[in-house]
């Protein structure tokens, strides 16, 4: 009870000013700061079996997830298309060989390249990208969230899908990629001189549709819970599950912690500010409020800050 | 309650600041230094408005300074740690 008193109470014990937010005490926080920060470099690039990024995102749950929101919306499911999905690979690969993040590679290569090359002649395809998500929910959420993204999963155009889930270094940054491809094949009977349009999320890129119309959407029975058995009973389909289980989850365990820790110090700027008010005690110090703003926005930003990315 | 009477506008002016440079972080997430510079910017100004103030209210010492100076730090070594696998 003395500890909590010193530490976040002020009186004339500790110069009537919390313990915890002295300077002598804001500079051990600095220091063991940046020890810990070292250290965390240190232990996740020699043993990242210990503290690493956990991850655990599979082709399975994507392509249930996204079928779940198209069902939602009316339409069809998508079914995996192993073509699609080597074109996923094939882009993923080429991605973290010529390190970029990006729709369109450098040396100006597009998605549909990889899609044409993997054999599948489509009349339409389109691009999600994910990185630095660590389950497959938070990606579908985000690509949900993303008007553009959304539209692709969304789009009647499309009858097939094929997910990569690749780890790699991607610019510099330890990452777990995700190239998620869609399409719909040509038809044979109606071969000739349909026209292919393709669509990357962010910027659609559209040339002229011709008479091409998709399916009406149809009704579709809700996935349950036999999906995964269904899903593996289609010809062609094979999970695919990338997964890593460290010791200590480097990313969730820095984040809860700096979420903690900007809350300790703002509890104590607010209780300082509190009884000094009451007590009406005059100090030369730091102005509460101004730490007490600059805290609560870090708090928030903390709390909402995610490393993953959508393309 | 004095400082906020008194000092009002440049509270509002530091509130509106601060959330936009938070907001244009998290819009940053494509380039994690983009994103440190904005912080480290956004950190130098929250010390330099604070100074400011206390410059004005004639209480200004090398203590207080310190005070800025280490929350900031605060801030941009847990932003750092939160990064960690981007660096």
């Amino acid at each position: 009870m003395n500890f909590i008193r010193h530490y976040f109470i002020p009186h004339s014990g500790n110069n009537h000013r919390s313990k915890i937010i002295h300077n002598s005490s804001l500079l051990v926080i600095v220091v063991l700061l940046l020890f810990s920060s070292w250290f965390s470099i240190l232990i996740s690039k020699t043993s990242p079996q210990i503290l690493g990024i956990s991850y655990s995102i599979s082709n399975q749950e994507l392509l249930i997830m996204v079928n779940e929101e198209r069902i939602k919306s009316g339409l069809e499911p998508l079914s995996i298309s192993e073509k699609l999905t080597s074109a996923a690979y094939a882009k993923a690969n080429h991605m973290f060989e010529n390190n970029y993040w990006a729709h369109f590679a450098p040396d100006k290569t597009s998605p549909w390249k990889f899609i044409l090359n993997s054999g599948y002649d489509y009349i339409y395809a389109g691009e999600n990208l994910a990185k630095g998500f660590v389950n497959s929910r938070d990606a579908v959420d985000a690509w949900m969230n993303s008007p553009t993204h959304r539209d692709n999963i969304l789009s009647k155009q499309y009858k097939e899908v094929g997910f990569a889930i690749v780890e790699g270094t991607l610019q510099g940054e330890e990452t777990v990629l995700i190239v998620e491809l869609f399409g719909q094949e040509k038809n044979p009977f109606l071969a000739g001189n349909s026209p292919q349009i393709d669509a990357v999320a962010g910027a659609a890129e559209e040339k002229l549709v011709g008479d091409i119309n998709a399916n009406d959407a149809v009704e579709v029975p809700l996935l349950g819970s036999n999906d995964i058995e269904r899903l593996n009973s289609v010809d062609g389909f094979q999970e695919r599950l990338l997964q890593s289980k460290p010791l200590l989850d480097l990313a969730l365990s820095a984040k809860t912690f700096s979420f903690l820790l900007t809350s300790i110090l703002l509890l104590a700027f607010i209780i300082d500010l509190v009884i000094i008010l009451k007590r009406k005690i005059p100090r030369v110090v730091g102005d509460n409020l101004d730490h007490i703003i600059l805290l609560s926005i870090f708090a928030v930003f903390i709390f909402i800050y995610n490393l993953g990315r959508v393309l | 309650m004095k400082n906020l009477r008194h000092h009002l506008s440049l509270y509002i002016f530091e509130i509106i600041i601060l959330c936009s440079g938070f907001i244009v972080i998290l819009n940053t997430d494509f380039d994690f230094w983009i994103q440190f510079l904005f912080l480290t910017s956004l950190l130098v100004f929250y010390i330099v408005i604070g100074l400011l103030r206390h410059t004005k209210d004639n209480d200004m010492n090398r203590k207080v300074m310190l005070e800025y100076v280490s929350i900031s730090l605060i801030i941009a070594l847990l932003f750092l740690l939160v990064n960690i696998s981007r660096i």
